[in-house]
């Protein structure tokens, strides 16, 4: 299985009772290795801003991809896939067990490749 | 030995659980067969399995699995012990938490937004219903009185307890209660609107009252089933399910699963709030090694404070506070993880008659808590109480009690005002816990556990190493020592280990039991812990008053 980004995507509001408009939160990441360390997070998202806090939110879908396929390229993954919390709920709906349960990590969401990943891949697969 | 090897059975999940609804009932005498006579076991009432329709409950007339009087019966004929356990909340154990499916209409919705479902060890994914739905409360309700009904007719005066479950989701507690879909959102409308409240722009309020309205449902099906079950009312128990957050549901899908690790973390996590603990829903090969070793050997009834016939948990400290949060920013955990790991014990409600230092913040008292603290120093024990945010009401009373019982008090100021009092071999101090910071709690500390005569071996671990220190009463044949304490040592990493354990002059080394790929060598004062991955060993030590 793949790295895996769940997220939500919604509004919030603070202590003050100011909102914040709709924003991307990464909720778990994870491969068929296991939950990505916080180390490897905090890497991928100061590789890609300059902002040093932890808080995994994102105000467009495009940040979100760009952290994500960050990510991917840290821990040596091909893709990644991006599901929303809703996407996992209709899955989990659907699902009765293990079989079912991992299928939705595979089906479910936007498939994100790692751009020359794939086809270096095949160049030197002909030598190796 | 006979339900040990009977693990994977889903009938038998362990911890003298009865899960009658998974087999033939013709193959429930096979089972119940093997169970050991001198325990008591556990039959979680899966009361949606009785819904034949709305207000309708079978007790075997349709399907003999919901034969509960025949169960009984063999229960009986075969002299095991058992009780009845009543789900007040979703159960993780049962399909759809346990509720009957024409009332399963939302599925709760987790802290994280996710769907709040579980694996169990059969790694069937059981999905958790909202209990805000209001068709759940009146199935409950019905089933309830119908299940009264049933136990009378059919003269059956089995005890009833009741559970709460919880899960651990990085680290904090939830109870499977927990739920934000639409069927909640609706219920709190309705308590809102009930409650008058009609504007609500403070999210701080917000998240308040629905704390509140949470609360208030979660002691509404508990009340109604001790009203319900009044007769057979034992009581109610909290029971926090290993592996069952939906981020370890997640977690234990990957090829990987969760790693032992990360159950012990959690364990012993729960280990420090005295939290039941339940590893039903693991399967087999997820608790086989060290990982069921201690929960065998150590979490009887999965509490692992729980005395057996010899041995009771060592706790040298009681925390008590609303929150474990209102220590925070005095050092206190940190100093007692780093010198005292696995020797405290947090406490929201009960005041405790034990031995053990009482560290008690003032937001725990009441007038109750107050009496009863002040009666406990009385009787000679150890108090340390944090002053800060104290009811003037109660810091009087404090003044008049010192007055009334004649006791000199000594103020001293190190790192924060304090005040000490004796009595006997009682000692109470006050101190504010806002005069603390990370500049001088670890000094503060030390002070005042050696002011308080804290007793105990230190011990030098990793973080990964796990330590259950036990405590019992001499022996006739041993020599004349205050106490025995032994320490289980767990290494469940997959690295060689070293711990230290220093007697402090104050204890001896008296033996070692069972080593399994671990080994120990005293030298002087100093015993040396060698642990190779998923090695453990026992120590114990006796406690004698004096240096030699």
């Amino acid at each position: 299985m793949n790295l895996a980004v769940i997220y939500h995507f919604q509004s919030s509001q603070d202590e003050m009772g100011e909102f914040s408009p709709a924003q991307y939160q990464v909720v778990y990441s994870f491969s068929g290795m296991g939950f990505v360390a916080g180390n490897m997070l905090k890497e991928a998202l100061q590789s890609i801003s300059e902002n040093t806090s932890t808080d995994l939110t994102f105000q467009t879908l495009d940040e979100l991809k760009n952290f994500s396929l960050k990510l991917a390229e840290i821990l040596d993954e091909d893709e990644v896939r991006l599901i929303s919390v809703q996407d996992l709920n209709v899955g989990i709906d659907g699902a009765r067990d293990l079989s079912s349960f991992r299928q939705i990590f595979l089906g479910f969401g936007e498939s994100l490749k790692r751009e020359g990943v794939s086809r270096k891949k095949n160049f030197l697969s002909r030598f190796f | 030995m006979k339900e040990a090897l009977l693990s994977d059975d889903p009938v038998l999940p362990g911890e003298q659980w009865f899960c009658y609804w998974k087999t033939s009932a013709s193959l429930w005498e096979s089972r119940i067969r093997t169970l050991d006579t001198s325990k008591v076991h556990y039959i979680p009432v899966y009361w949606g399995f009785h819904a034949e329709g709305p207000d309708q409950w079978d007790y075997g007339h349709y399907h003999a699995e919901r034969d509960l009087k025949r169960l009984v019966e063999i229960f009986t004929q075969h002299r095991i012990k058992f009780k009845w356990v009543f789900p007040l909340t979703p159960c993780p154990l049962m399909p759809n938490g346990g509720t009957p499916v024409y009332a399963a209409r939302h599925i709760s919705v987790g802290p994280q937004g996710v769907h709040l479902c579980s694996f169990n060890s059969q790694s069937n994914l059981q999905k958790m219903y909202s209990y805000f739905e209001p068709k759940v409360f009146m199935a409950f309700g019905s089933f309830l009185k119908s299940f009264k009904e049933f136990l009378i007719k059919s003269n059956i005066n089995i005890p009833v307890i009741g559970h709460q479950y919880f899960f651990n989701e990085s680290g904090v507690l939830y109870s499977f209660l927990y739920d934000r879909s639409l069927a909640f959102e609706q219920g709190f409308g309705r308590y809102l609107k009930q409650n008058g409240i009609e504007d609500l722009e403070d999210p701080t309020r917000e998240v308040k009252l629905q704390e509140e309205f949470i609360n208030e449902v979660h002691g509404l099906f508990k009340e109604t089933a001790k009203a319900a079950l009044k007769n057979f009312w034992e009581g109610h128990e909290e029971v926090c399910f290993l592996g069952a957050s939906p981020k370890e549901t997640i977690e234990r899908s990957l090829t990987t699963g969760k790693s032992e690790l990360g159950y012990f973390i959690d364990l012993f996590e729960h280990y420090l709030f005295a939290r039941k603990i339940s590893s039903t829903l693991l399967r087999h090969e997820e608790k086989k090694g060290l990982l069921d070793a201690v929960l065998k050997d150590h979490f009887i009834q999965g509490d692992a404070w729980l005395k057996d016939n010899t041995w009771s948990g060592l706790c040298l400290f009681e925390l008590y506070s609303p929150k474990p949060q209102d220590f925070f920013g005095q050092g206190l955990h940190q100093h007692l993880s780093a010198n005292y790991r696995w020797l405290y014990r947090f406490h929201h409600e009960d005041f405790k008659e034990s031995d053990a230092l009482k560290i008690v913040h003032a937001k725990y008292l009441d007038k109750t808590h107050f009496t009863l603290v002040l009666k406990s120093f009385l009787l000679g024990k150890k108090i340390i109480i944090d002053r800060n945010s104290i009811d003037p009401e109660l810091d009087k009373r404090l003044g008049l009690f010192y007055y009334e019982n004649n006791l000199k008090v000594e103020s001293v100021k190190f790192q924060s005002q304090m005040t000490l009092t004796q009595l006997g071999d009682g000692k109470l101090l006050i101190y504010d816990g806002t005069e603390l910071n990370k500049e001088n709690y670890q000094v503060f500390w030390k002070k005042v556990f050696e002011v308080m005569e804290v007793d105990h071996l230190h011990t030098e671990l990793s973080d990964d190493v796990f330590s259950l220190w036990k405590q019992r009463e001499c022996a006739h044949d041993e020599l004349n020592y205050l106490d025995v304490r032994r320490v289980s040592l767990f290494n469940p990493t997959s690295y060689k280990k070293q711990v230290k354990i220093h007697t402090q002059g104050k204890f001896a080394f008296m033996r070692l039991i069972d080593p399994q790929k671990a080994q120990a060598k005293s030298t002087g004062q100093v015993i040396d812990v060698e642990l190779l991955p998923q090695g453990r060993i026992s120590l114990d030590f006796g406690h004698f008053e004096e240096m030699r």
